[in-house]
């Protein structure tokens, strides 16, 4: 179990609440995040890993329309 | 028992980090005796939830503004139909629909398929997950399927046929759907695969080293983001808290709470939220997690050296030392973590419960003993 909470951070946010003002504003954000991550986020000046990219890449491509999840006691949509 | 229904929960998107479903797990026992249960259950398996932690968790978690759904697995719940019936007018007393999990051994004849789930159906059932592959097929005749599937059709209940396979398997997704006529793209109902995880009794014996390796190699072995982790919050047969009802046996590493301690689930799911580990497994995944946090170490794993999410996840909480490993990495990767949930905010597609302290005015709990464990067996 971690042993520090992510609330807790100590981080500069304020790039990070500027690229989310930022992320609202687009048009076609969730197929620009699908298509490139990495490449779409660092137009606002956040940085991600690949692995992180990834994730999120493969996230907006489900786009919540579901089919149930794999390796789960119960179903999940996504 | 209140019976008083209030207005009904709308689940958030299935791409969306929210809590979405309560899961009771009422007991360990079931008449079968599957070769690839994750919680070994059969009937030698002891131990119930009772109703007051029923409703007592059902109470908290219906203070999670997302969570629309009390979910009864087991084992077999249809083994305690009383105690999930009043679970359900409690819950339902919240505005959470009901779902249960289960083989369908109960319903050997139309008439008594009807019959069991009939008051279910009163308490605030909505839905029917029935699991059959070829472990179940040992045990259950595809004809009780039927039944319970012509049931749950006759009560308009959403119908989900949950399939676990390997690579040997005779019944699968596809060939359910043939023999319980349900199309592909019916909206209420669905027929899904999952690839055996290598947890529980699918890890005993001298067979489960190379049925997991083949598992390994299999290109519908899922490695990807939990699904389940911060949504599914499940409350054992014990009372213990766990964030996920992942497939793999209950373990204390991974509780977040403990109802028998007095521990709150909306308490212990918010601050799971807060912390960093299921954060990441959520996001990316228990392999992905693995993998990372042993890279620059002297023995790095790999993504073929899990056959699923769930025995990555055993494998982690099982070992002290991984463990420790993944604690050190979340070191360097929280400030990664920090970016991804405020991206997926922005997004409304991560939405942390903050900790209330206002409980909601909560239906009456009739907390009487719930019935044996036996009462529907054979």
């Amino acid at each position: 179990m971690g042993t520090s909470t992510v609330t807790n951070l100590a981080l500069d946010t304020t790039k990070l609440h500027a690229a989310a003002a930022a992320l609202k504003g687009e048009k076609d954000i969730l197929g620009s995040l699908e298509a490139d991550a990495k490449s779409f986020l660092s137009r606002f000046g956040v940085s991600v890993d690949d692995a992180t990219a990834k994730a999120i890449q493969q996230r907006v491509a489900a786009r919540g329309e579901g089919s149930p999840s794999p390796a789960s006691v119960v179903h999940v949509d996504v | 028992m209140s019976d008083e229904t209030r207005e009904a929960r709308i689940p958030p998107p299935g791409n969306c980090v929210a809590p979405r479903s309560l899961v009771l797990n009422l007991t360990l026992q079931c008449p079968l005796r599957c070769a690839h249960c994750c919680y070994r259950s059969d009937m030698g398996q002891h131990g119930c939830l009772d109703l007051a932690d029923a409703c007592r968790a059902i109470d908290d978690a219906a203070r999670l503004q997302n969570l629309s759904q009390v979910h009864f697995v087991g084992g077999d719940p249809f083994l305690v139909p009383d105690l999930m019936r009043k679970a359900l007018l409690h819950a339902r007393g919240h505005g959470m629909h009901g779902a249960a999990t289960t083989s369908a051994y109960w319903a050997r004849t139309p008439e008594r398929a009807r019959a069991i789930l009939a008051p279910l159906v009163d308490a605030g059932l909505v839905e029917l997950v029935v699991s059959y592959d070829d472990a179940h097929a040992a045990f259950v005749p595809l004809r009780s399927v039927e039944n319970a599937v012509a049931a749950a059709r006759a009560y308009s209940l959403r119908l989900y046929v949950a399939v676990t396979v390997d690579a040997q398997a005779r019944i699968d997704a596809a060939s359910l759907r043939e023999r319980l006529r349900i199309a592909p793209d019916d909206p209420r109902e669905k027929v899904y695969e999952v690839v055996v995880n290598g947890t529980g009794r699918a890890a005993d014996g001298e067979e489960a080293v190379a049925a997991e390796a083949v598992r390994r190699n299999d290109a519908r072995t899922y490695r990807g983001a939990c699904h389940s982790a911060l949504q599914n919050i499940q409350i054992t047969h014990t009372g213990k808290i766990l964030p996920c009802c992942g497939v793999l046996p209950h373990n204390d590493r991974m509780a977040i709470g403990d109802l028998a301690r007095g521990d709150r689930v909306d308490a212990a799911v918010a601050a799971a939220y807060a912390d960093p580990l299921w954060t990441w497994i959520a996001l990316e995944g228990p392999v992905q997690v693995l993998v990372q946090a042993t890279a620059d170490g002297p023995l790095p794993l790999a993504e073929t050296d899990f056959d699923g999410i769930c025995s990555a996840c055993e494998r982690l909480f099982t070992s002290p030392p991984l463990l420790a490993d993944v604690n050190a990495a979340l070191e360097r990767k929280r400030a990664g973590l920090v970016t991804h949930v405020g991206v997926l905010q922005s997004l409304g597609l991560w939405r942390a419960p903050s900790a209330s302290t206002e409980a909601e005015q909560a239906p009456a709990c009739d907390a009487s003993p719930p019935p044996t464990a036996h009462a529907m067996a054979g």
